[in-house]
């Protein structure tokens, strides 16, 4: 069995680049309609 | 090995809640995985009849049974459907049993949210096909839902819009589940260059996801600001532009198409050398040649509109950008061979397929090369030949090999073998109904038939009729592969602990059926050592 603290630190990184992984998307989101918003004023 | 079954057997580790609830509140891997994967038949079937209407409407000249609207919805219907209804979530159901198994995790890093991810599915195509019956019809522009033919939909505009954001988050959340997963629950001892390649092009394909999805999901915001906003990002008539959107969907549309295909090498990946009983050849070049297609895959996008009209230097470097996928390509298909090279093969429903896959996959690889030669393009663009190419990726390729990890992998699963000798009928129906099928649509689009039309010009008659007979013997064969399953684990023969005797990984250390809750004891390095790829 894992040791307690071991869990703890690996259930930190999952919710670390689960978070991290999720920003990245929502920027791909964003950059493209903004991306779009430029070309569109240009 | 004894030590990992006995440790997988006990009584308490295989409690599981009953009812409705079970499916409802799942966070096990293994049971939102069945709900993905009869999530997908369901959505195969649905397709499908979709298909059906299309062919039987084009069985011959004249307009026979439904109206041209009606149509132009059941060509878009039957995409959507089957992409993000079909495809996409028979791999995720595929990653969602396997991952946590082959990389010796307890489950998915986040099961919550796994949860979550499903049944977002049910309500987005619930949405999507009502559509059906709002004033004014499904959605009929394309699946590409290119402007301005799609700002012209009826109520079924904001229905698909929301349908498809519904996708794309569920899309999302998976992939992510996915990534960390493999980044952070590996068992001790398993390096990212150790785990099987199922592994490998479902991490590849995450991070696709998680790049393209949201790109997707702006552009369909676009749209839907464009049509009840007043924005014109896409609206000629405001300054914008309808070749932006174009530019923006096959930005994620390319890619997308890898999301489909590349978990597809991956079993593959692991039925044929199973089969041949040789280990797979090539191994770390099999990963580096996903990575390669994948990266490949987002600079490539403007291939599937070189008729918009674009700088010479632009159609140059998309023509040759996309030329160049044929080298990773080419490099697992070598591997796939010299792995099959001197091997003892036997010929097994999985393997069957996956052969089939092999054959009928570098068809659709060879005819899409065509279709990257600028000139050559403008000739087939939006002909039949491209419906034929991209059905000869998509279903002996992408389809045939979901079919051929649940064929592999049921045993498993259920601990019951199927039915071997329906198994291959299955298969031989399925492999003469697809070339009956696409094979002749080829002809049609060099003949010059456009696409997405319900009437054609009598010399298309022939070849029309042979297509649209290969449409029923595939579809009503696909009827055996629900039997086979539904017969093997209602009364199927118990299946012993690893039914292929060369099959290797993780999840063959695992006892048969695989226990509910499986590796809550990460594996030994030795174990892990004994079941994964070492150099």
């Amino acid at each position: 069995m894992e040791p307690k603290a071991d869990k703890l630190e690996q259930s930190r990184r999952v919710k670390r680049s689960a978070i991290v992984l999720g920003l990245v998307a929502f920027a791909f989101y964003l950059a493209f309609i903004l991306m779009s918003v430029l070309g569109f004023r240009q | 090995m004894a030590n990992t079954t006995t440790a997988h057997t006990h009584d308490d580790h295989d409690h599981k809640p009953h009812g409705l609830k079970r499916w409802l509140y799942a966070t096990n891997h293994k049971d939102i995985g069945t709900m993905y994967l009869v999530f997908a038949c369901v959505m195969f079937f649905l397709g499908g009849a979709m298909a059906l209407v299309i062919r039987a409407e084009l069985f011959q000249p004249g307009l026979q049974f439904v109206d041209p609207s009606f149509f132009n919805s059941m060509t878009t219907m039957h995409a959507l459907l089957m992409i993000f209804g079909a495809v996409m979530p028979a791999w995720t159901g595929l990653a969602n049993w396997m991952v946590p198994m082959q990389i010796g995790a307890p489950d998915m890093a986040l099961p919550r949210l796994n949860n979550f991810s499903f049944w977002l599915l049910p309500f987005a195509f619930t949405l999507l096909l009502l559509t059906l019956f709002v004033p004014g019809g499904a959605p009929a522009g394309g699946w590409t839902l290119y402007p301005p033919l799609s700002l012209q939909a009826g109520d079924s505009f904001p229905l698909t819009i929301f349908a498809i954001h519904l996708m794309g988050i569920s899309s999302i959340l998976g992939a992510i589940n996915v990534v960390v997963t493999i980044m952070n629950m590996r068992a001790p001892g398993m390096g990212l260059l150790n785990m099987p390649l199922f592994c490998w092009t479902w991490l590849i394909t995450a991070y696709l996801l998680i790049a393209v999805m949201p790109v997707l999901a702006g552009a369909v915001t676009m749209l839907l600001t464009d049509h009840f906003f007043g924005t014109s990002f896409f609206t000629a008539a405001g300054g914008g532009d309808p070749v932006m959107f174009q530019h923006i969907f096959w930005f994620f549309g390319h890619p997308e198409v890898y999301i489909l295909i590349l978990p597809a090498f991956g079993v593959v990946s692991e039925i044929i050398p199973t089969f041949s009983r040789k280990p797979l050849f090539g191994y770390e070049s099999m990963v580096y040649a996903s990575a390669s297609i994948a990266f490949l895959s987002f600079i490539v996008w403007a291939h599937h509109m070189f008729t918009v009209g674009m700088p010479l230097a632009g159609q140059l470097f998309f023509m040759l950008s996309t030329m160049l996928i044929a080298v990773p390509t080419g490099v697992k298909v070598f591997n796939w061979c010299a792995t099959m090279w001197k091997g003892s093969i036997s010929f097994e429903t999985p393997m069957l397929f996956s052969l089939a896959f092999l054959f009928l996959f570098t068809i659709g690889g060879f005819s899409g090369l065509m279709l990257a030669i600028v000139p050559a393009d403008f000739q087939y663009h939006d002909s039949y030949f491209v419906v034929a190419h991209f059905h000869y990726v998509l279903v002996p390729g992408a389809v045939f090999a979901i079919m051929a990890g649940v064929y592999y992998w049921l045993p498993k699963w259920s601990g019951r073998m199927y039915n071997e000798k329906i198994g291959k009928l299955h298969f031989w129906l399925s492999t003469i109904g697809v070339n009956v099928l696409f094979f002749p649509q080829h002809f049609l689009g060099l003949a010059g038939m456009p696409r997405r039309i319900p009437d054609y010009s009598t010399q298309f008659a022939d070849w029309n009729m042979v297509s649209s007979v290969g449409a029923f013997i595939f579809g009503f064969s696909q009827l055996l592969f629900v039997y086979v399953i539904w017969n093997a684990v209602r009364s199927g023969e118990k299946a012993p602990q690893r039914p292929w005797e060369s099959a290797q990984g993780l999840d063959w250390e695992l006892p048969t059926p695989a226990p509910y809750h499986s590796w809550e004891t990460p594996p030994s390095r030795d174990v892990v050592a004994q079941g994964t790829v070492q150099h």
